[in-house]
This record gives structure tokens, C-alpha cells and sequence, in this order.
């Protein structure tokens, strides 16, 4: 079993505590919904997980069969809230492209267009420039390399709040399909579609992350108890 | 809301903007950066303190900008035109107000106080404007006041026209700006303002062939003009003043000019910005590529963005090809030319680094790279990792040169002709050290421009500039290069000399990249 270990993670921006030794273990084959408020830090999270941003303290690594090992590249996609595409491209030749400097590590059992039917982009869409793409269509772009780099831990900042409900749906469905084989890890701020998604919600509150477990809670009061978290211990401080 | 309480109130406002934006910029210096924390914002007395030097520092400016104005563009070169001094210099400031006011109303220029006071803040904008003009005008009548009687006096101009000048320059502002407002309210096109770039071109041409170019011919406009151009354009303000005063189409001026896109955060980046637009809407599928990986990646943006990178490089290897053309048939019809150009062959070399620094097209091919490109994929990690970095680097590099050495061409083989046709020297070697060292030094060109950008790429993902030094290397590199132009020396020397620095400097260049581009070429 593959796991994502955080471990006392801290980060400050001059005397802003955003991580205060956040710790938290991601398993394999779960959707885990990280779950904060405006500007609780959880872009900053991943920016440290994804080694855009030096930790000031504490260490992430993965475990695999009891023995730890450093993240490298390969382990992790990131699909960022605003999405970058190279716009002088078509969203095949981004494909292509992708899969050329990619050629020994990423599975070679589909082609370009069953990328793209997998991702439902339409055939009329696949061969224009990505500068004519909507917002979602180069979200979609930015979602597909990471699949198809296929690596073990997916962060996913605000993935689906730029899709309309069909695509958000579709969206969903194709996460779930792929999530045996990934540490999928979503970040939101929509209750709603974290439970629905997810398997595991995270709250990222004050610096530290917190399990909230779902026991045996109805979903209305499990919604209540992940917001008097959220709220509580704010009040608390 | 009345007049005085908008002007204050907008004045509050750019004032605010004025002292955050100074702790902001104080705070990306590198050794500040450590000392001020964000409290700063919020400290009343260190506020205060700012304020004061704010002020003063903007007072200063608005004087010794009239002061610089008046003296580096007009007494100056009345100076170094032929005949009398003072005529030359009132030819000039009298020209200039006039094209100054029709080329800059203010009025209708977007600017950031602007879109923070009527857009922003939803002031009124017919108060906003005109208060806000008011006090430009003021502000304009009084450091001009000063300015055109001192430098007027060391120019030798009479103390009529030294008080003459600031109430010309005023009512022909004043005239123009109700001019452009008549005319938008009749056709609802706005001529003037700073998105006219044409017009603003048209008027710095003019003002430089009549402003310089008449007194270079001994024809200066006589003094008692500026006499009959104030009584003038009083006159005619005073007919513009009402219908600016009355005028009910500033909400919809300013709703077409301070759009986002107009007001430019980063006005630095103003350009560029342009620039990416330009190339992007003129971006067609008409073009494939059938190499593989990174060089594929390169190669269609090469291809796709061609205006801006290789067609520029070819209309300036036509250019310069002709020019090459003219100087080799004006040595051979022309016996007299012969020895001059001989003397530039043989001893001249040295000014051709500047000549080659600007015809390289180095810097803005980076900026293209950035803004087109590696602005949205550095975002992935795949991007980032050292052999990505490096591959995609031996491909631009590859590229840089190829571009750059078409027009480096023409010199490279001009220069042999024209030193044979000029004369010819004894020394054979020349013939051979001019083009290897003009290559040599286009080479060195694009080596720079690209190592400096993988090495102090300054940009981060919202395109906002994160460090100075990738500016301040380049302004260093332009001000090394301009030293050059005073330099004498033997060919010979000079281009073995050249030569060797740019095999040491290139074969260094790409170790550091080699070495340090993986990690420092990313978003800041």
C-alpha cells in the first residue's frame, strides 16, 4: 500500500503562520477532499507538496511496503485552479508532444484521440488552437497530461468549479474510475461536492489538517459537524 | 459632492496608491526586503513620513521634468543649430506647445488614478475629470512658469516670451481637449489619447522636422509669434472652456478608455502585453512540424509566432542588405568616399558592437519565449526538470542563432567587400577577421540574451516582475555595448580580440547554464 506522509509541515510568508506543523497521512486508492476556507492555505499546501514553494519546517515523503522514500517529479501531477496551456498549440499537438518527451514512462496502450474521448473532448474541439479554448476546455487540457502521465499522488486544486454541471459530472465519474491507482487529492471549498466525491474529508484549518470522520453521521449532520469545525476553531483562537 | 471635495478626495486616493506602491517597491529590494514587514501598510506615523516625501518628491519632479523638458529638447539643440541662439529657442518651445497639445491632452488619457476614482471608487466622472484637469492645468501653469524663465534666460529668449510660453502651452491644451471633445461628441470617436499611437507618432515626426528642421535651414518663426499664437489660442479656449464645462460625455469617455486592458497594472509590461496579443491573434493553423519532442514544441513556436521572430530578422536582412548595396556603389562611383570608409574598416570595428547589439534580435525573442510559452508551461513540473530545461534550451539556442545570423550576414560579408573596394589593405587578415568576428560577436548576441533569460527569468505566473536584476543586466549590457561606440582601435586587434572573449564568454555562458538553469529557470 502506497501512502503520502506529511509530516509537521510548516510555512510562513514573513510573520503569516499558513502551515504550523501540518501533518496528515494520504492513502492509495482514496479521493480525499481537503476542505478550508478562503485563503486558509491550501494552494500553499500543495504549491509545498508539489516543491513549488520551500517548507520551512518538517518533511513529506511516501511509504511504500514499510520503507520511505523522497517524492520525485514523476509521483506527482498537479492541476492548477487557473489553467496554463501553451495557447500556440492545438490540444492534439499538446498531446502529442506530451507523449513524446514522455515516451518510457507513460502507458502506450491508447492514442491520442481515446486520450481524448476519455477526457469527452469532441473531435471539432481536438485540432483548434488552445488560444480559442473556453476555460474549461483548457482545464480539461491541463487534467488530461496529468492522467496521462499517470503519476501515484494527484493534487487537484479546485478542479471542478470551472466546469458546468454536465462536464462537472462527467469530470466526477472519470476521477472515480481512475482513483484505485492514484492518492487523489481534491481541494475545495464547496461542501457539497467534496461529499459527494470524496471518500475522506480533510479540513485545513489554522495551520493544521484534521481528519473529520464520517462514523455513522447522516450527511446533514455531517455537514454541520464539518462546519462547526471549520468555524469552531477559528472562535477558539 | 463639490468640485474641491472631488479633487481631494481623488487626491487622497493617488496618494494612497502612491505611498503603498513605494513601501511596495521598497520591500523588493534586496536587503529592505528583510527589514520592512507588512505592518508598514498600517503604521500611521511611518505613513505620515512616507507621505511627506511622497509629496516632495513628486513636487520636486513636476518642476525639474519642466526644467529637463525645456532645456534637454529645446535649449539645447538651439545651441548646435545654426544661427541665433534665442531664435532657435523660441522657434522650438513655441512648435512644441503646439504639438505637445494637440500629441498629450491628459484629459482623455488613461490613467490608473483615473480608473481608481471613477471606476473603482464610482466617482462622478464629469467632476472627476474636470477638477482633475483643473489642477493638471495649475499644476502645469506653475512649474512651467519657472522653468521657461530660467532656461528662457540662459537661451537669451526676451521676458515677454519666457511668460508668454506657459499660458500658450496652457490654452492650447486647453484648446485641443475641446476639440477632441467636439469631435467625440459628433462622430463617438475619440482622437486623442495615449492608445492613439498613430497620431502621437505623427506629432513627434512633425515636431522634429519643423521644430528642428526649419532653424537647421536658418527659418525660425519671429518672435511677435508667440505673442499672436497666445492671443490666439486664448481666444479659442475661451470657446472651448464652456463646452468642456458643460459637457455631459465623460461617463462615456471614460468607460471606453478605462478598461482593464487600457490600464495596465504593470505599465512596464505594456508593451510586451501588446506585443503578445498581436502574435497571438495572428496565430494559424497553416503550419506542422514533423520533429519529435521538445524540438517539436520549439519548432511550431517557432513557426507560429514567425512575425514576430524570423520575419522581423528577414526585413532586416533586406535592409541591411541594401544599405551594404548603397555604401559598396557609393565607394566605387565616388573616389572621395573611398578613404573615409576605409578609416571605418580598418579602425572602426569597435562601433560595430553597438551596431550589433541592436540589430540582435535576442531580447525580444525571449520575452516572445516567455509570454507565449513558457509563462503557461512552467506551470507543469515536467517542464521544470533539468533535462527538459536543458533540451529545450539547446533547441531555442539553435534557433537564436540561426535567426540572427541572416542578418548578421550582410555585414559579415559587406565589410570584406567594402574594405576591398575602399582601397584594400596590406594586411590580408582583415579580410578574414571581419566576418569571423562579426559572426563571433551575433553569436555571442544570442548567447547572452538567452543564458541571462534562463538564468534570471524574472517573470512570475501573473506576469508581474519578481527581481531588477534580469534589467539591470540588460541595461548593462546596452550601456557596455554604447561605451563601445567611443572606442578606436586596429581592426586586427579589436576583432581577434573579439573573437577570443566571445569563445571564453559563450564556452561560460553555457556551463552556468548548464549548471544552474535547472534551478533558476522557473516562475519567480
Amino acid at each position: 500500500m502506497m501512502k503520502l506522509v506529511l509530516k509537521d509541515m510548516e510555512k510562513r510568508f514573513e510573520d503569516k503562520e499558513v502551515l504550523k506543523k501540518a501533518s496528515f497521512t494520504f492513502e492509495k486508492g482514496n479521493i480525499y477532499g481537503l476542505l478550508g476556507r478562503n485563503g486558509a492555505g491550501k494552494t500553499t499546501l500543495f504549491n509545498c507538496i508539489n516543491e513549488d514553494l520551500a517548507v520551512d519546517g518538517g518533511s513529506f515523503y511516501i511509504e511504500e511496503d514499510g520503507r520511505t522514500r523522497p517524492i520525485v517529479s514523476r509521483d506527482i501531477g498537479y492541476v492548477l485552479a487557473t489553467p496554463v496551456v501553451p495557447e500556440f498549440l492545438t490540444g492534439r499537438e499538446f498531446i502529442k508532444f506530451f507523449m513524446d518527451i514522455n515516451k518510457g514512462t507513460i502507458r502506450q496502450d491508447k492514442s491520442i484521440d481515446d486520450w481524448f474521448s476519455f477526457m469527452k473532448i469532441e473531435p471539432e474541439d481536438r485540432d483548434k488552437l488552445m488560444k480559442d479554448y473556453s476555460h474549461g476546455m483548457k482545464n480539461k487540457m491541463q487534467l488530461l497530461v496529468n492522467i496521462i502521465a499517470s503519476p501515484s499522488i494527484l493534487l487537484l486544486d479546485e478542479p471542478l468549479t470551472s466546469f458546468d454541471v454536465v462536464v462537472a459530472d462527467e469530470m466526477k465519474r472519470m476521477l472515480k474510475e481512475i482513483k484505485q491507482d492514484h492518492i487523489l487529492i481534491f481541494s475545495t471549498h464547496i461542501m457539497e461536492l467534496a461529499l459527494d466525491l470524496c471518500d475522506e474529508i480533510v479540513i485545513l484549518n489554522q495551520g493544521v489538517l484534521q481528519e473529520i470522520p464520517k462514523d455513522d453521521l447522516d450527511q446533514e449532520d455531517f455537514k454541520n459537524k464539518i462546519i462547526d469545525t471549520l468555524k469552531g476553531e477559528e472562535a477558539a483562537v | 459632492m463639490n468640485m474641491i471635495q472631488t479633487l481631494l478626495t481623488s487626491f487622497r486616493l493617488s496618494l494612497a496608491y502612491g505611498i503603498n506602491t513605494f513601501i511596495y517597491r521598497l520591500k523588493k529590494l534586496p536587503v529592505l526586503k528583510k527589514l520592512i514587514s507588512a505592518d508598514w501598510y498600517k503604521n500611521r506615523a511611518l505613513k505620515n513620513g512616507v507621505t511627506v516625501c511622497v509629496l516632495l518628491f513628486d513636487f520636486v519632479a513636476i518642476f525639474l521634468k519642466k526644467f529637463l523638458y525645456l532645456g534637454i529638447l529645446a535649449a539645447l539643440p538651439a545651441r548646435y543649430l545654426p544661427g541665433d541662439v534665442s531664435a532657435n529657442y523660441v522657434h522650438i518651445v513655441l512648435l512644441f506647445a503646439l504639438t505637445g497639445a494637440v500629441m498629450n491632452t491628459q484629459l482623455f488619457d488613461a490613467s490608473k488614478e483615473k480608473y481608481y476614482s471613477v471606476v473603482l471608487m464610482r466617482m462622478d466622472p464629469r467632476q472627476f475629470a474636470l477638477s482633475d484637469y483643473a489642477f493638471y492645468l495649475a499644476a502645469l501653469f506653475a512649474s512651467m512658469l519657472p522653468a521657461s524663465l530660467v532656461i528662457g534666460w540662459l537661451a537669451g529668449a526676451s521676458v515677454l516670451v519666457c511668460l508668454l510660453l506657459p499660458v500658450l502651452t496652457v490654452a492650447a491644451k486647453v484648446t485641443l481637449a475641446g476639440i477632441y471633445l467636439k469631435h467625440y461628441e459628433k462622430t463617438g470617436k475619440l482622437l486623442a489619447g495615449s492608445s492613439n499611437t498613430k497620431l502621437i507618432w505623427i506629432m513627434i515626426l512633425l515636431s522634429l522636422l519643423l521644430g528642428y528642421g526649419l532653424p537647421a535651414f536658418s527659418v525660425t518663426l519671429p518672435g511677435f509669434m508667440a505673442a499672436v499664437f497666445t492671443l490666439l489660442f486664448l481666444t479659442t479656449a475661451a470657446v472651448s472652456v464652456p463646452s468642456l464645462l458643460r459637457s455631459s460625455s465623460y461617463r462615456k469617455i471614460y468607460k471606453g478608455i478605462l478598461t482593464l486592458n487600457n490600464i495596465l497594472f504593470h505599465a512596464q509590461e505594456t508593451v510586451t502585453n501588446l506585443q503578445q496579443q498581436n502574435s497571438l491573434s495572428r496565430l494559424t493553423l497553416d503550419v506542422t512540424s514533423n520533429q519529435s519532442g521538445y524540438d517539436y514544441l520549439n519548432d511550431l513556436f517557432v513557426k507560429r509566432h514567425r512575425k514576430l521572430l524570423t520575419v522581423s530578422a528577414r526585413r532586416l536582412f533586406v535592409i541591411l542588405a541594401c544599405l551594404m548595396a548603397m555604401s559598396i556603389v557609393l565607394v566605387l562611383v565616388l573616389p572621395d568616399a573611398a578613404a573615409p570608409v576605409n578609416e571605418i574598416m580598418m579602425n572602426l570595428l569597435p562601433y560595430f558592437v553597438f551596431i550589433m547589439y541592436l540589430i540582435n534580435r535576442g531580447s525580444v525573442i525571449t520575452q516572445a519565449m516567455f509570454f507565449n510559452c513558457d509563462h503557461s508551461m512552467l506551470a507543469y513540473r515536467f517542464y521544470r526538470q533539468p533535462q527538459a530545461v536543458l533540451s529545450l534550451f539547446r533547441s531555442r539556442l539553435k534557433v537564436l542563432i540561426r535567426i540572427n545570423l541572416l542578418p548578421a550576414s550582410v555585414l559579415a560579408f559587406g565589410f570584406p567587400i567594402l574594405l576591398a573596394a575602399s582601397g584594400g589593405t596590406d594586411q590580408w587578415i582583415n579580410y578574414l577577421l571581419l566576418p569571423v568576428s562579426i559572426f563571433a560577436m551575433s553569436v555571442f548576441f544570442s548567447v547572452h540574451h538567452l543564458v541571462l533569460y534562463y538564468l534570471l527569468q524574472p517573470y512570475d505566473i501573473h506576469m508581474e516582475q519578481k527581481s531588477h536584476t534580469y534589467a539591470l543586466a540588460n541595461l548593462a549590457t546596452y550601456i557596455v555595448c554604447y561605451l563601445f561606440i567611443q572606442l578606436r582601435m586596429p581592426t586586427l586587434l579589436f576583432a581577434s580580440l573579439t573573437i577570443v572573449f566571445c569563445i571564453v564568454y559563450i564556452a561560460l555562458a553555457l556551463y552556468l547554464v548548464y549548471r544552474y538553469a535547472p534551478r533558476t529557470f522557473r516562475l519567480k
